[in-house]
């Protein structure tokens, strides 16, 4: 029997480009995702709600690129639950705020506090931290309080010609970097409160995409936070940002939905307008409990490989 | 060989990818980059299959050794039914007190302090 300096390696990457081939994921570098958990029916839109999973805490650090910079350092973090029902998601974010600012309107003199989620709008590469680049935006939601919540897109507008500009219903000539996408892609909802020097916004947006500028969710996803605390004159540039989170979905088997019985009698002549609804369907066909059985069953039959090998 | 794995794994996977940033989108990059990522996914699974055959191979005196790299192992992979007992960084200090020399020891007391901070 040969010494195993390449017997050994060479089984190793046989098996490896095997189990890679098949998809089999027994070991990552990536580090621990934030789940979001799944819950049957309604999303909970009350903070207090016993439905949301136990807050990750995404720390923030006071962006270093646009003057005026942070006036001093200090330890800002948000906290982030998620859900999601197999059609929406809900986020849950909360942070220490010692005051309330909201704006009010036609008054001009409070920056208000604020919040922002921000996705990569591609899932071939993560975008840059700071709201994108030209080739690789992101999509961002906007809440503020006072204000409302808003569906953006930043980093696409000066790499898109007029037409396309167009096509995608966005205004002819960029005015910024960041841009308010169409109404048609304005279906994020938020719920606000504020309560013991914290704000609690429930931000609630489809899983899917329903613009080629929205990311979509089905699949685990990235996302990064920021805040603004308008009592510190914190306003566009001047935010605490966090770097990219994991999100990993938790899966669940949809029936397929049965088609419905025509009822056998009654006939109408009403016509009604076509409507497109579009539902996406996280489906997984391995239970998860299966990838941990396969990876310990991989380690227990290269042991015993090795074992049978060494008596030879 | 376990040396090349593991650089290619960490080079690939853990250097690579993070600079890739500033490398330029085309068609070609792209492809460049799937194409690294493919090669540290695989010899990632590759290190992954390799140490436990080299368990195996050691046989009965690295017994402890190899029970507790299934053991903690499959800790570590129980996070995928949601059971977050993630002790895997003991292993390289409990792997020095059988191959002791200064160098285990130091990979081990590293790892075992990153994952009592972390």
């Amino acid at each position: 029997m040969r010494r195993p300096e390449l017997l050994f390696p060479g089984i190793a990457l046989a098996v490896a480009v095997v189990l890679a081939a098949l998809g089999i994921v027994v070991v990552t570098a990536q580090e621990s995702a934030v789940l979001v958990k799944f819950v049957n029916g309604s999303l909970p839109v009350d903070p207090a709600s016993p439905l949301w999973p136990k807050p990750a805490d995404v720390p923030l650090t006071s962006q270093t690129l646009v003057y005026p910079l942070a006036p001093a350092v200090e330890n800002r973090a948000v906290s982030v639950a998620a859900v999601h029902n197999g059609t929406h998601i809900a986020f849950l974010l909360t942070w220490k705020d010692a005051t309330q600012d909201a704006a009010k309107p036609g008054g001009l003199d409070v920056f208000p506090d604020a919040v922002v989620v921000q996705f990569p709008v591609s899932r071939a590469q993560l975008p840059y931290i700071c709201m994108g680049t030209v080739d690789n935006p992101v999509n961002i939601i906007y809440w503020r309080a006072g204000v409302g919540v808003e569906n953006l897109v930043a980093g696409a507008g000066y790499g898109l010609s007029p037409q396309q500009r167009e096509a995608l219903g966005l205004q002819t000539t960029p005015t910024s970097p960041v841009e308010l996408l169409p109404d048609s892609a304005q279906v994020v909802q938020a719920y606000a409160v504020y309560k013991d020097g914290a704000w609690y916004v429930v931000l609630i947006r489809p899983l899917g995409s329903v613009h080629p500028l929205m990311s979509s969710l089905a699949d685990d996803f990235s996302a990064a936070f920021a805040t603004w605390d308008g009592s510190k004159g914190e306003r566009g540039g001047l935010k605490a940002t966090s770097g990219w989170v994991q999100f990993r979905l938790e899966r669940r088997i949809f029936a397929a939905p049965q088609p419905t019985q025509p009822a056998p009698t009654t006939m109408t002549a009403t016509q009604t307008s076509a409507t497109t609804v579009t539902q996406t369907y996280v489906v997984e066909t391995t239970p998860a409990w299966a990838w941990v059985v396969i990876g310990v069953l991989v380690a227990l039959l290269a042991v015993v490989a090795g074992l049978a090998l060494r008596r030879r | 060989m376990y040396l090349f794995f593991l650089v290619l794994e960490f080079f690939l996977n853990r250097i690579l990818n993070r600079f890739w940033i500033f490398v330029p989108a085309t068609p070609v990059t792209h492809a460049l980059f799937v194409g690294i990522q493919w090669v540290g996914f695989v010899s990632m699974l590759a290190l992954y299959v390799y140490s436990f055959l080299l368990l195996g191979h050691w046989g009965r005196r690295a017994l402890p050794l190899t029970a507790a790299a299934l053991i903690l192992t499959a800790m570590d992979l129980a996070s995928y039914v949601g059971i977050y007992i993630k002790l895997l960084w003991l292993l390289p200090l409990f792997s020095s007190l059988f191959f002791r020399n200064k160098l285990n020891l130091a990979f081990g007391v590293y790892y075992a302090a990153r994952g009592v901070v972390g």
